[in-house]
């Protein structure tokens, strides 16, 4: 369907990539622990290495959860909106299929919050 | 020999349809430009019953009436302190988040009912936008006069209108009212009056004022007395607004239908802001989230739809996902304002013990499980000298505006994602709910002003980090925002206290 309008309707988004200087915007959400309620935006460049990403962006916003550092990167879990995702951890975002807006999500086996309740 | 004096139905027609003409000079339909492009089909105007038939020379003296009661009773409450007699100055919160999100939409409702009723051609429903338009300014106009006194002693009601349309937890009212405003007549009337005034106002008034009378706020319960016989003539034109298309045109009854489901879930995910007023923000308690909706929602709704069955419409979609996520949303909202709180301009705490155990007992279900132990985990930052606050924006909804603190309803653990994509372009949401209307609008939906993602473009004033944005709504941290009990309101609140925590321990009234 289409917005029944008394005119022409057309107007770009407003989050289209070219307002983003090269860099794309990501969602990001470590499962099962909410003590940060909403998965994170990030701007960044696309070219930034998985790993590199999770240690100096994902890391510093994560250290105060007392089970962030048990976390073996090798061993995640992830999604890539919403389908079974296996990325190569030193290969750059763009290289493992991320796009602007993309919403990656991890599980760590074995930790599944403080005392296991989701925390 | 004396006048013939009218009756009121007589006088109500001749001020009313016996001012209206049929237009000579002009075709009507150039006249009235905007009251067909939606599809809807209105055979006769002249079958509008305005069941209040209120004559605007009656309008006016009602209005002044009240008045004058009104500002009677704000200027006593001014001239005797009555801030003093609150229950505790956490409640300011609520009234904060009313004054920044609730009030400019008041305004903005008053906007919207200046145009449509600019719009409808049929003379009956011009009239009724016309008196609804008026009792949308003077609540806007009244809240703020209620709230002002507050302003001379707390932080965060200096700058309403500027935060408004900047800070990301007000671009959901924001983004509703807009939507409807940018929308054809019907919907908008079927939007505001009969989806948020006729379904769902229950929800938000009656949880605000009584949270206000138990919490000895007297200038805000006058104000709810004041408004309170406007808001059941919106209720009636909200409902006669729907019967009467539905009468019209069977061909009306899919079009309303999705007004309805749209508008229905809309509103039911701008009212999370209230319902984490009522479970968190008042110190006494009213009705918790879940209570309310059980009552406004799962009884009277039915009921109403029931009622409209005849018509072929059809409960809102996606209503029992509301009722299933009634035992969640607030506590989830919470969170996301106790760890974001320094990013707004309203304070946020953890609950007291006496809370914690009343919310444990109205969300038996759910509470212990899920939500307590994330409160204690913050408590135990808190006891061994911190205080988490999130240092990133979060996710927001593409549609409804809330940051997605959403989950499952069948598992509470996992944060609630849809994706859609259009024209090479994603977008996400919170829920099928949000995702759905999107779907049906992407060109509306594609222009959002998200806040997340209009700061990491640079229009937040160049703000990249949290306090930046913060000092750009013009909050400070410490009096208009961030932690409660480190905040210059407790230290104010216990000074005119004689130097006293008198923060209560117990929920009721």
């Amino acid at each position: 369907m289409a917005t029944i309008s008394i005119g022409e309707y057309k107007f770009p988004p407003a989050d289209r990539i070219e307002n983003y200087g090269g860099d794309i915007n990501i969602y990001v959400c470590w499962e099962h622990h909410l003590l940060i309620p909403c998965p994170a935006a990030y701007r960044l460049p696309p070219d930034i290495a998985l790993i590199d990403f999770l240690e100096q962006m994902f890391r510093p916003d994560h250290n105060h959860h007392p089970e962030y550092a048990k976390i073996d990167y090798a061993t995640l879990v992830w999604t890539l909106d919403g389908k079974p995702w296996a990325p190569r951890l030193d290969a750059s975002l763009r290289e493992n299929g991320v796009t602007h807006m993309s919403y990656l999500s991890f599980r760590a086996p074995g930790l599944d919050g403080v005392n296991g309740d989701g925390v | 020999m004396a006048e013939k004096k009218l009756g009121l139905k007589e006088k109500y027609q001749l001020m009313t349809r016996g001012l209206d003409w049929e237009t000579t000079y002009q075709p009507m339909d150039k006249v009235f430009p905007y009251d067909k492009y939606e599809g809807i089909k209105i055979k006769d105007w002249d079958k509008w019953e305005d069941p209040f038939r209120l004559t605007m020379d009656a309008y006016w003296k009602y209005q002044a009436e009240k008045e004058r009661k009104l500002y009677a009773i704000l200027d006593s409450f001014s001239q005797n302190n009555g801030q003093l007699n609150i229950s505790d100055a956490r409640y300011l919160t609520a009234l904060k988040i009313w004054m920044q999100g609730i009030t400019p939409a008041e305004y903005n409702s008053h906007r919207g009912f200046c145009m449509v009723g600019r719009q409808f051609r049929g003379a009956g429903a011009r009239v009724a936008c016309q008196m609804q338009a008026l009792d949308e300014l003077r609540h806007a106009q009244t809240q703020i006069h209620a709230f002002s006194h507050y302003n001379k002693h707390f932080g965060g009601f200096h700058q309403a209108m500027h935060m408004r349309d900047r800070a990301w937890y007000l671009s959901i009212p924001k983004s509703f009212f807009e939507d409807a405003m940018t929308a054809g007549p019907f919907e908008f009337v079927t939007s505001i009056s009969f989806a948020f005034e006729y379904v769902l106002t229950n929800l938000l008034f009656m949880p605000f004022v009584s949270g206000a009378a138990y919490n000895g706020d007297m200038a805000t319960t006058t104000f709810g007395f004041s408004a309170q016989s406007d808001e059941s003539r919106h209720m009636t034109l909200g409902l006669e607004v729907v019967k009467f298309v539905l009468e019209q045109h069977e061909d009306n009854v899919p079009i309303m239908q999705r007004y309805i489901d749209k508008w229905f879930w809309r509103g039911y995910r701008l009212l999370a802001l209230v319902g984490v007023m009522m479970d968190y923000m008042l110190p006494r308690k009213v009705m918790s989230w879940a209570e309310a909706w059980g009552i406004y929602w799962e009884e009277n709704g039915t009921a109403l739809f029931n009622d409209l069955a005849r018509y072929g419409i059809k409960p809102p979609k996606y209503h029992e996902i509301a009722t299933a996520e009634k035992n969640h949303i607030t506590h989830q909202a919470w969170a996301v304002f106790y760890t974001a709180c320094p990013a707004t301009g309203f304070h946020a705490w953890l609950p007291q013990e006496y809370e914690l155990d009343w919310l444990s007992e109205k969300y038996g279900s759910t509470f212990d499980r899920y939500y307590r132990p994330r409160f204690a985990e913050f408590a135990r930052i808190e006891r061994e000298g911190g205080r988490f606050y999130t240092n990133r924006l979060p996710l927001v909804c593409q549609t409804c505006q809330v940051p997605d603190f959403f989950t499952e309803v069948d598992n509470p653990m996992k944060q609630s994602i849809r994706q859609y994509e259009w024209q090479g372009m994603k977008y996400n949401f919170c829920s099928d709910g949000c995702r759905d209307i999107f779907a049906h609008e992407p060109e509306k939906f594609c222009q959002a002003y998200i806040p997340p993602q209009q700061i990491y473009q640079g229009n937040a004033g160049g703000a990249r980090t949290l306090p930046e944005y913060a000092a750009w709504l013009k909050c400070e941290f410490g009096k208009d925002s961030g932690e409660y009990y480190t905040s210059e309101d407790y230290a104010r609140w216990k000074a005119m206290h004689g130097g006293n925590d008198t923060t209560p321990s117990s929920a009721a009234a």
